[in-house]
C-alpha cells in the first residue's frame, strides 16, 4: 500500500507538477519572470497542476493521433504496473515502454514550454494585460517605465502613439542631507523577487542638474546606476512617436492585422487535424510561416506604398 | 536601396511586429535611433525641446530618411 502512495506520487509530481512547471516558467519571462517564484505555495502548487493537467490532455491527444496511442492500450500496462507494486514486486517493463514512457514526457515538457511561449506572446501583442486588469502582470513597474500604462483605463485619451522611451527626472538624497536631480532614460530596472518592490534603476545619457549653472549637464559615463531607496522623487516622461492617425490606415491596418494573426493561427491549428503524417504536418507548417511571412510583409509594405500616393 | 534590402527589411518588420516578445524597457526603434550618433543627436534635441509645456510636438527627419513626429 505504501509503495502505491508513493508511486502514485512521484507519477503525480512527474505527469502533471513538472509540465506545469515548465509551462509557467516560459510564461512568466522577461521583467515578469520573479513572478514565477512569488506567491502562496499552494496558489503555485494548483496553478501548475492545473497548467500541468490541460498540457497532458493535449500532449495525450496527440499520441493518440499519431501513436495510435488510446485508452485502453495503455489501461491494461500501467494497472499491471500498479498492482505489481503494490504486492512489492518489480514490474515488468520492456525497452519498448520505457522508450514510450521517455518519449511521452519529453514531448510533455516541450509542448508546455511551447504553449506557455504562445499564452505570453499571445497576451502582450494583444496588449490584455494593460487593457484587461485580471490579465496584468504582478510588475506594475514594467507597466508604467515601457509606457504600457498609457493603454490602462485610467490612462486612456491622455495621449496616443507608440511610446519610443522613457525619460526619468530622480530626485534622490545624497547622504549628507542634500538632494540632487538626474535625469535620463530608462535602459532597465531590477525588483525585488519577494515583494516586486523597485530596487535599483538603470539610466544611459545620463544628466545632472547643476545648481550653479541652473541647468542640467550630461553625466560623463555609459549607465547611471541609482539605487531606489535613495530615491525621493521621480517623474515619468514619455518619448511618444505619433503614429499616422490616417483613419483609412487605421482601418486596413488592424484589418490586415486580424487576419494575419486569424491566418497565423489557422496555420498552426489546422494541419493537425489533417489525416496526414507528424513529419508532413510539421513541413507544412514551416513552410506555411515562411508564406505567410513575406504575403504580411508585401500586403505591409503595398499598404505603406499606397498611403504614400494617396491625397 | 536595393529589391532585396527592401524585402528583407519589409520580412525584419513582420517578424520584428509579430513574433518579437519586445521586452525591453526601451523600444527597439528608439534603440536603432539612439545607436545612430546623427539620429542620437537629433532625437535628444528633439526630447530637450520636448520639456518645454508650450511645445506639443517636433518633428525630426532620420538618416534614412524617415520623417518622425514627437509629443
Amino acid at each position: 500500500m505504501e509503495a502505491e502512495v508513493t508511486i502514485s506520487s512521484i507519477v503525480f509530481i512527474v505527469m502533471l507538477i513538472v509540465p506545469g512547471v515548465f509551462f509557467k516558467r516560459f510564461y512568466f519571462r522577461g521583467q515578469f519572470t520573479k513572478q514565477f517564484t512569488s506567491g502562496l505555495f499552494a496558489d503555485r502548487l494548483i496553478t501548475s497542476i492545473f497548467w500541468g493537467l490541460i498540457v497532458q490532455l493535449i500532449t495525450f491527444l496527440l499520441f493518440n493521433k499519431f501513436l495510435n496511442l488510446s485508452y485502453d492500450t495503455i489501461k491494461k500496462p500501467v494497472s499491471s504496473v500498479f498492482k505489481k507494486i503494490g504486492s512489492n514486486t518489480l514490474p515488468d517493463l520492456t525497452s519498448e515502454n520505457l522508450t514510450y514512457l521517455l518519449v511521452y514526457i519529453f514531448t510533455s515538457i516541450v509542448i508546455s514550454a511551447i504553449f506557455g511561449c504562445l499564452a505570453h506572446w499571445f497576451i502582450r501583442f494583444l496588449k490584455i494585460d494593460s487593457k484587461f486588469e485580471v490579465f496584468r502582470f504582478a510588475n506594475n513597474w514594467n507597466y508604467y517605465f515601457r509606457g504600457d500604462s498609457m493603454d490602462f483605463g485610467e490612462f486612456k485619451g491622455r495621449k496616443t502613439g507608440k511610446v519610443l522611451s522613457t525619460l526619468i527626472d530622480v530626485v534622490m538624497e545624497d547622504g549628507s542631507g542634500n538632494t540632487k536631480m538626474f535625469s535620463g532614460f530608462i535602459t532597465q530596472y531590477q525588483i525585488s523577487a519577494d515583494s516586486g518592490a523597485l530596487e535599483v534603476l538603470y539610466l544611459t545619457d545620463a544628466q545632472r542638474y547643476s545648481k550653479s549653472a541652473g541647468a542640467f549637464k550630461p553625466v560623463d559615463g555609459d549607465c547611471l546606476i541609482i539605487p531606489y531607496n535613495k530615491v525621493v522623487d521621480m517623474n515619468i516622461r514619455y518619448n511618444i512617436r505619433v503614429v499616422n492617425n490616417n483613419f483609412y490606415k487605421q482601418f486596413i491596418g488592424a484589418g490586415i492585422a486580424i487576419v494575419s494573426i486569424a491566418s497565423l493561427l489557422l496555420i498552426l491549428i489546422y494541419p493537425w487535424f489533417l489525416d496526414i503524417s507528424f513529419w508532413r504536418i510539421s513541413v507544412g507548417i514551416i513552410t506555411s510561416i515562411g508564406a505567410w511571412v513575406l504575403i504580411v510583409a508585401l500586403l505591409n509594405h503595398l499598404l505603406k506604398y499606397l498611403l504614400q500616393i494617396m491625397p | 536601396m536595393t529589391v532585396i534590402q527592401q524585402i528583407k527589411n519589409a520580412v525584419g518588420n513582420v517578424i520584428e511586429t509579430y513574433f518579437s516578445s519586445d521586452l525591453d524597457v526601451m523600444s527597439q526603434e528608439a534603440k536603432r535611433i539612439l545607436s545612430n550618433p546623427e539620429d542620437k543627436k537629433k532625437y535628444m534635441d528633439a526630447v530637450e525641446k520636448l520639456k518645454n509645456p508650450e511645445q506639443k510636438e517636433v518633428t525630426i527627419t532620420l538618416s534614412n530618411h524617415e520623417e518622425i513626429t514627437l509629443i
